[in-house]
């Protein structure tokens, strides 16, 4: 960030810079464009970095990254007209994945508003349906009240975008305001004591209970939580995709898998069969309960800092509402010692059982192109629990959501609300600006790698260092499995083939190819040791992905 | 399965042999809990004829680990090998524990 600077703000985009620095903002990720160069005349003397990109939906990607990593929402800038809707993907992915982010977009002046002009668009309409909060500023004066609100609502309790659209006129004029500094939302209440001890109550009392935990429970004090809860009481546990390295190592006798697309997995079993399902922090678009929870008889505890949106398969008995960590240590006061151990009953074993087995087998996949679960086997052995590991939608999620065990929170993530494809790369250059000198991985399938590989130059620029590994099958195989499940045949879904290797070098990065097994530890050790980019082809076997979606019902797929 | 203890100065010696599945697991806690509950602290075991270990083997060794852990004593690990290795690998159990190549390096490690 460059200085801060406290004077009269001489314009509204000056105003509004100020502001952003007001709330901490390090980085701002943008397209310029005529209704919004002013603020790029200020950003040249003072303020946020700038990092350009090369797709407003890939600057909303990394500022949603950013904002999750560092806790400060991450904030993008674009111009009016197509540089605004080319937003609404980033930011429906910032709102429905729990991503914080403020953007910024340009706007015709306010005197044109009314007429079919170039790039004149109803900001606001477009931005409601995809975001928390949105807002035309009319008056320069009013900056500081919007910019502090666009914040607030963004870190507010469930996570996600606001958006500012901002019409040239305003940038331009005069101003008096002077910037609101940064206010955190106020805590999220106590926990209600009489709830905490009736969900005590139905635990103790419970033969089966099981910890589901969702996207909050990554939050760092809600994992702290639920690791001194396990360790004091062991109870089966299963996460969503997002929830991913919740549970260390040492509670390898609670773990029993992640859940989400497709429910065939070992954790499903116990899912249906628990008594009680504690939910921590967990977003129903992370999981559709009519998948789950459809004619299931176990009763339902919700623990979460805002409300559970009810819906005809989601219907808790006990709402404990408030700080999750907080009621969580508190539900652990009143818990008893349990004579039994729930987590060493048959069931949680047989579940363990599979998914060893699952992965002893991946391990020994020797053939070319290479097995997911090979691969997978292989970086797992390779990397730290310190490396961030961002993945993209496709088949590669699905099997790295299963099968890659990570053991911190917020260090293997994915896209698990909208599903967006394309998010791995923006994702990386994001995660190597918000935790700087750490290793990072990112990985996508060749259809989602094309659809945000233009920022290779952005990341060359920026001098970003992480690897980028490509399984490439030549189709949208994810999509193909399902045709085939639905209908016994695929259309519309084979692409052609590139030569990554030749497509990195041409923007200035380093490209690598894995062929055979052997191949993969020498070669990813290679690449985490080079400076910039570094793009690994992978020619992947995808012959067994019809078992990812094995004896699923129709209604399931996505 | 097969278990054989001895003594090493102030460290207990375990062999097991066979399987640890849900089935044979419970005479392996058995024997360690008996163990513990006299007073031991200390114990390298030996997996270098361990066929075959499952996740009721695996929480067993874990159980222990955090058993000892609460009396200051230790665990250490030797001879893990073959798929046994694979097992740990894929657990992430040879990141928590110290395996030594043999008893003797344990040994020296204690």
């Amino acid at each position: 960030m460059n200085a801060k600077n406290t004077s009269k703000a001489r314009n509204g985009a000056e105003l509004l810079v100020q502001c952003l620095e007001e709330q901490g903002v390090q980085y701002i990720f943008g397209i310029p464009g005529a209704k919004v160069d002013t603020i790029f005349d200020v950003l040249a003397d003072h303020g946020p970095r700038l990092i350009l990109c090369r797709h407003e939906q890939n600057a909303a990607f990394m500022a949603g990254m950013v904002g999750l990593l560092t806790g400060t929402p991450g904030v993008c800038l674009v111009t009016s007209g197509p540089g605004v809707t080319n937003l609404t993907t980033g930011l429906s992915t910032a709102t429905y994945d729990g991503y914080p982010l403020v953007a910024l977009g340009g706007n015709v002046r306010r005197g044109m508003r009314h007429i079919k002009t170039h790039q004149c668009l109803d900001n606001v309409g477009v931005m409601q349906p995809v975001t928390k909060y949105a807002v035309e500023i009319y008056d320069g004066n009013s900056i500081p009240e919007v910019v502090v609100n666009a914040f607030r609502q963004s870190i507010m309790p469930p996570l996600g975008a606001s958006f500012i659209s901002l019409p040239q006129d305003v940038l331009v004029g005069a101003v008096d305001a002077t910037p609101i500094k940064f206010f955190p939302p106020g805590g999220r209440g106590t926990f209600s004591v009489d709830a905490v001890k009736k969900a005590a109550a139905m635990i103790n009392s419970a033969k089966m209970p099981v910890v589901f935990a969702g996207i909050s429970a990554s939050r760092p004090e809600v994992t702290q939580a639920l690791r001194r809860l396990l360790n004091e009481y062991p109870m089966p546990f299963v996460n969503t995709y997002q929830a991913s390295g919740v549970l260390p190592r040492e509670l390898f006798n609670c773990y029993a898998g992640s859940l989400g697309i497709f429910q065939n997995q070992p954790g499903d079993r116990l899912l249906k069969r628990a008594d009680v399902v504690i939910t921590v922090g967990f977003d129903p678009v992370e999981y559709d309960p009519e998948t789950w929870n459809k004619g299931r008889e176990g009763k339902i505890i919700n623990i979460d800092n805002h409300m559970p949106v009810i819906d005809k398969y989601y219907q808790p008995e006990i709402e404990l509402a408030g700080e999750i960590a907080t009621n969580i240590d508190e539900l652990a006061r009143h818990l008893r010692p349990r004579t039994d151990d729930p987590t060493s009953n048959s069931l949680v074993m047989e579940v363990q059982d599979a998914l060893l087995e699952a992965k002893t087998q991946g391990a020994k996949q020797s053939g070319s192109p290479i097995h997911p679960m090979r691969f997978i086997y292989e970086l797992r052995n390779l990397i730290g629990d310190d490396v961030t590991v961002v993945c993209d939608v496709g088949s590669i999620y699905v099997w790295m959501a299963r099968y890659f065990a990570s053991y911190e929170p917020r260090r293997l993530l994915f896209s698990n609300g909208q599903q967006t494809l394309g998010v791995a790369l923006p994702w990386a250059i994001a995660t190597t600006l918000a935790r700087p000198g750490e290793k990072v991985i990112s990985m996508s399938g060749d259809g989602g790698f094309l659809f945000s590989a233009m920022e290779l130059e952005t990341a060359v620029r920026e001098k970003c260092n992480f690897v980028h590994l490509v399984w490439r099958d030549g189709s949208y195989d994810m999509v193909k499995i399902q045709q085939q499940l639905k209908y016994g045949r695929s259309f519309g879904v084979e692409f052609g083939s590139l030569d990554l290797v030749k497509f990195a070098e041409s923007f200035g990065a380093t490209g690598l190819r894995i062929n055979r097994p052997g191949d993969i530890t020498p070669v990813l050790s290679r690449a985490l040791n080079l400076t910039g980019p570094v793009i690994v082809d992978i020619p992947i076997d995808y012959s067994s992905n019809q078992s990812l979606c094995a004896a699923v019902h129709e209604h399931v797929g996505h | 399965m097969e278990i054989q203890t001895r003594k090493e100065k102030a460290t207990v010696m375990v062999s097991v042999k066979g399987r640890m599945d849900s089935v044979t697991t419970p005479e392996f806690d058995k024997n360690m809990i008996d163990l513990i509950s006299k007073g031991e602290k200390i114990f390298v075991v030996n997996l270098g004829e361990l066929l075959y270990i499952s996740s009721a083997g695996l929480r067993s060794i874990l159980a222990i680990a955090k058993k000892l852990k609460e009396k200051e004593g230790k665990i250490l690990l030797a001879g893990v090998r073959g798929p046994v290795e694979e097992v740990f690998k894929i657990s992430g159990f040879s990141s928590m524990f110290k395996i030594f190549d043999s008893e003797e390096s344990a040994l020296r490690e204690v």
